[in-house]
């Protein structure tokens, strides 16, 4: 047993940051700090963490089910390279021009961005503890900015690594990142996740301009012992685009919420996801996609294979302002459970308050289709064969939304690891 | 459309029908919440030292509890200490027969349309049609018809106050076992102080031979309903049972807070029909009715089914999510709902179905509508224990919306443990078709006809499942409750 994570405890090293921060930042900090003591560490009391415990993952003796994988990249990107929480500068290859660390932008009283850090998507900051405890001792990270009718090129990788014993950063690491794209700028974004902190949360905001577009594919590949609670927060103004592509191998505790407003005529958020979950590992996909102006669409869907004895969850909710009239939202969740252990938990929340909107929602839990099965079969294919093609069909139509062929490859990859070392769970039924 | 509206502007206040006040003298027990209250109602009810204890228990209990806040529901807090918990019309104690009830109660129940008279129901339709009523005027069960008839088939149908004193083994059986009197603040309450409500016993292998139907009304004012209804299917047996409610237009909110428990054993049906059209309210939001509800089917034997039909009209605000247990292998649970928003009304109601059997079945439908300011939820949970091999669920929720001012919001939990079990569930938002409106206009119907025809085709699937002496009232109902909506 580990020593009891209180608040105190993890806010305490929040007073020993090592950089200088310019007023503007301790303020921020400060709030924080308050938010975090006023609402506590989340636990499954609280409605959207009913099926994450954080608290009780906190107080939890992980297994030590470690397994060494090789991590994704992405040949002749730009790379951000976190190690340990801390931006490694010496194994980055930064966007120089775009990016500056966020030692540098805290340090800096005058800095563009103070007032953008934590104040994208306010309304969901508002009441959020991980977002409190994230500011209140964020010193890592970085941020992005791609100004006006620019394109990011080539992509950016932030690679996020945990090599430090998981009790050593059981206090918890912070990492924050900032993305601006300004009125027509692109970027694409690959973020990885491997390794296994103690407990980490890493939050994303992100700001896109007029007509801005961003690619934001996150993998997350942790060790089964890791706890990570992540955060993406989006604002978007009218017809700009986001794409989204999230894929987590879920882990002790394992949680990413995208929480998006959309601003402005015609914005568009479109998110495919997909979780492989096996042995004891948990993993939770929350969004809540709020339609906050006319003519704006999303859609969303998640796809996941479970097995061994894993909890997962996923909780998408759409909300629709008063005047966000001809708004068109979908969301779709699809479970395959494959072992008689797993267990799915699905909450597709509509909260409508505009009258001239199409949304729909649609969920299903099941196991393999039994005729798919015996079509396979019966031509010849071995039964291990044949539920090992169904998963990965499964899994390919969520990967062909990936635009990028070289994206598509990497988020292919994970999938194709992934099946490779759990091939035992996948095609036994257990 | 601006027509229609005037000609509705002009009928708005007659909009509710039921909301008339009867003048009945009536007997309260002292205001507010005490062991005491409790004494009364149960020395009242001649109660059994047993029942007593049970009631005192969930009242020690309910002190220790809170409101439920999760809902999406907006209303002032209620002041339970400023509520009359029991009033009963005055008059002799037990009526006989009719002749001996109140004239005035029964001139209450005519314009109801809740043909309680014996001999006009013998006039008017056949036997096989008939349909056995239980009255509940305030707290306690005023008339209860067809006894005999039921007696005959080994039916029991009768007020629950009366089953404590006539078959208490029963009621002790079964009372208090699908929703236990510590399951919620509402229901804790209502085991508290709960004063009648209906009581139906089926043998094993009876079919009851008439549709079993009671209906609530709340009269006197400051009062809250507390109901509590208890139906056992014995094995193979099969029931169905209309509930029907209204309330006087007061410009106050009143309290209804009903337990219902429903027991089906090894093959039994239970068919639970309500059409609730508690006054909701006028077109600012003030007075109508606080419906908090506990409603909870146990399938306790094998290929048992209890299915579940609401109309919900009325009430302000409705805190209500019919369930079904299903632990026999094979049983079936069913829930089919309507829940109709108007003015300022709020509805945040659903179901849970809870599969713990093999082979278990349940399907969802539920329809919202919401109109004006209010604001209508579905939140329903279906869940998928371990052990329920093959269990199939299916749901479905629209919402319709009408107007900009209201809102329409859906809040399933799906949560499934077993890979066998399949789970579906599908929802749509969206609001009255363009196009079915103009291709209805443009065949001269006018636009309040045609909403509710489009209306009544978007609640078809539900309105199919009620029993055709309610089918036609709900369809008239739905049309009624969105009168004014148009615009």
């Amino acid at each position: 047993m580990g020593e009891i994570i209180s608040i105190d405890h993890l806010l305490r090293a929040a007073t020993a940051l090592q950089t200088d921060t310019a007023p503007w930042a301790g303020t921020l900090r400060e709030q924080g700090r308050e938010k975090f003591a006023a609402l506590g560490i989340p636990n499954r009391w609280q409605e959207s963490w009913k099926y994450s415990d954080l608290s009780q993952a906190l107080a939890g003796v992980p297994a030590g089910t470690a397994v060494s994988r090789t991590l994704p990249c992405l040949d002749g990107a730009y790379v951000a390279f976190f190690e340990n929480g801390v931006l490694d500068i010496s194994r980055s290859a930064l966007p120089d021009d775009y990016l500056v660390p966020l030692t540098d932008v805290l340090a800096d009283s005058g800095s563009p961005f103070a007032g953008t850090i934590g104040r994208i998507n306010g309304t969901e900051q508002k009441n959020h503890p991980i977002l409190g405890l994230n500011t209140a001792r964020m010193e890592q990270g970085f941020v992005l900015r791609v100004p006006k009718g620019e394109t990011l090129s080539p992509p950016l990788h932030v690679r996020v690594n945990w090599t430090m014993d998981g009790a050593e950063s059981l206090d918890g690491r912070h990492i924050r990142l900032l993305v601006e794209l300004e009125e027509g700028a692109e970027a694409t974004i690959l973020e990885t996740h491997g390794g296994t902190p103690g407990f980490a949360t890493v939050v994303t905001e992100l700001r896109l301009a007029q007509s801005a577009k961003l690619t934001h594919i996150r993998i997350d590949q942790l060790g089964g012992d890791a706890r990570q609670s992540a955060v993406t927060l989006g604002e978007l103004a009218g017809t700009a685009q986001y794409k989204g592509f999230y894929l987590s191998e879920g882990a002790y505790f394992c949680r990413h919420e995208a929480l998006f407003e959309l601003n402005g005529e015609d914005a568009n958020v479109e998110i495919d996801g997909a979780f492989l979950v096996t042995g004891n590992s948990h993993c939770d996909n929350t969004t809540i996609i709020t339609h906050a102006a006319p003519h704006t669409t999303s859609r969303q869907a998640f796809r996941g294979v479970l097995s061994g004895a894993s909890k997962s969850a996923y909780q998408g909710c759409v909300k629709v302002r008063p005047d966000a009239q001809k708004t068109s939202a979908y969301q779709m969740s699809r479970a395959l459970l494959l072992s008689k252990d797993a267990r799915i938990a699905t909450k597709p929340e509509l909260e409508i308050f505009a009258d001239d909107v199409k949304c729909s929602h649609g969920a299903t839990a099941g196991e393999l289709d039994g005729e798919a099965l015996f079509f396979l079969r019966a031509r010849g294919i071995p039964e291990e064969e044949a539920r090992a093609m169904l998963v990965e069909a499964f899994l390919q139509e969520a990967l062909d939304t990936i635009e990028r062929p070289d994206l598509r490859e990497v988020a292919s990859g994970a999938v194709r690891d992934w099946l490779a070392v759990h091939a035992t769970e996948v095609i036994h039924a257990g | 459309m601006t027509q229609a509206m005037d000609t509705l502007e002009e009928f708005a206040g007659q909009k509710y029908k039921y909301g008339f006040v009867s003048d009945i003298e009536s007997e309260f027990a002292p205001k507010g919440l005490s062991e005491e209250v409790i004494r009364f109602i149960s020395a009242k009810k001649n109660e059994p030292e047993w029942m007593l204890d049970w009631r005192l228990a969930a009242y020690q209990r309910w002190q220790t509890m809170h409101e439920p806040a999760w809902a999406k529901l907006n209303y002032p807090n209620v002041d339970f200490g400023d509520l009359y918990y029991y009033a009963a019309p005055k008059g002799k104690e037990g009526p006989k027969s009719l002749d001996e009830v109140d004239p005035e109660l029964l001139e209450t129940y005519k314009k109801l349309g809740i043909p309680l008279s014996e001999q006009e129901i013998l006039a008017g339709v056949e036997p096989k049609n008939r349909v056995a009523v239980d009255a509940v005027f305030d707290s306690v069960s005023v008339v209860t018809t067809f006894k005999e008839t039921l007696e005959e088939a080994g039916v029991i149908f009768c007020p629950i106050s009366e089953a404590i004193a006539r078959h208490p083994d029963l009621v002790r059986k079964y009372l208090g076992t699908v929703v236990p009197t510590s399951d919620n603040f509402y229901a804790t309450l209502n085991s508290a102080v709960f004063s009648d409500g209906s009581f139906v016993y089926i043998p094993e292998g009876v079919r009851c031979p008439m549709e079993l139907s009671t209906y609530f009304r709340i009269n006197a004012s400051n009062t809250g309903q507390f109901e509590r209804t208890l139906i056992i299917a014995e094995k193979n047996s099969y029931v169905s049972y209309l509930e029907g409610c209204t309330a006087p237009q007061r410009d106050e909110n009143q309290l209804h807070a009903a337990v219902v428990e429903l027991v089906a054993m090894e093959g039994a049906e239970i068919k639970y029909s309500t059409v609730q059209n508690w006054y909701p309210g006028d077109e600012n939001g003030k007075g109508g009715i606080y419906n908090f509800v506990t409603k909870r089917g146990d399938c306790r034997g094998d290929n048992s089914k209890i299915s579940w039909t609401q109309v919900e009209t009325g009430s302000a605000v409705t805190w209500k999510y019919p369930s079904c247990i299903l632990r026999g292998d094979n049983s079936q649970g069913e829930f089919y709902s309507i829940a109709i928003t108007n003015n300022y009304q709020q509805a945040d109601t659903g179901t849970k179905m809870i599969h713990l059997g093999k082979n278990t079945k349940s399907r969802i439908i539920s329809k919202g509508i919401s109109a004006g300011h209010s604001q209508n939820t579905y939140r329903g949970l279906v869940r998928m224990h371990s052990k329920a091999d093959g269990a199939r669920n299916f749901t479905q929720c629209d919402s319709l919306l009408m107007g900009d001012k209201c809102g329409a919001h859906t809040v399933p939990y799906i949560e499934s443990r077993n890979r066998s079990a399949m789970v579906e569930h599908e929802a749509t938002t969206s609001k009255i078709s363009e196009d079915q409106l103009f291709y209805c206009l443009s065949r001269g119907i006018d636009p309040e006809e045609a909403i509710a025809l489009i209306v009544n085709g978007f609640c078809k699937d539900v309105l199919q499942q009620l029993p055709m002496e309610f089918a036609v009232e709900a369809q008239k109902l739905v049309g009624i409750s969105l009168e004014g909506s148009v615009g």
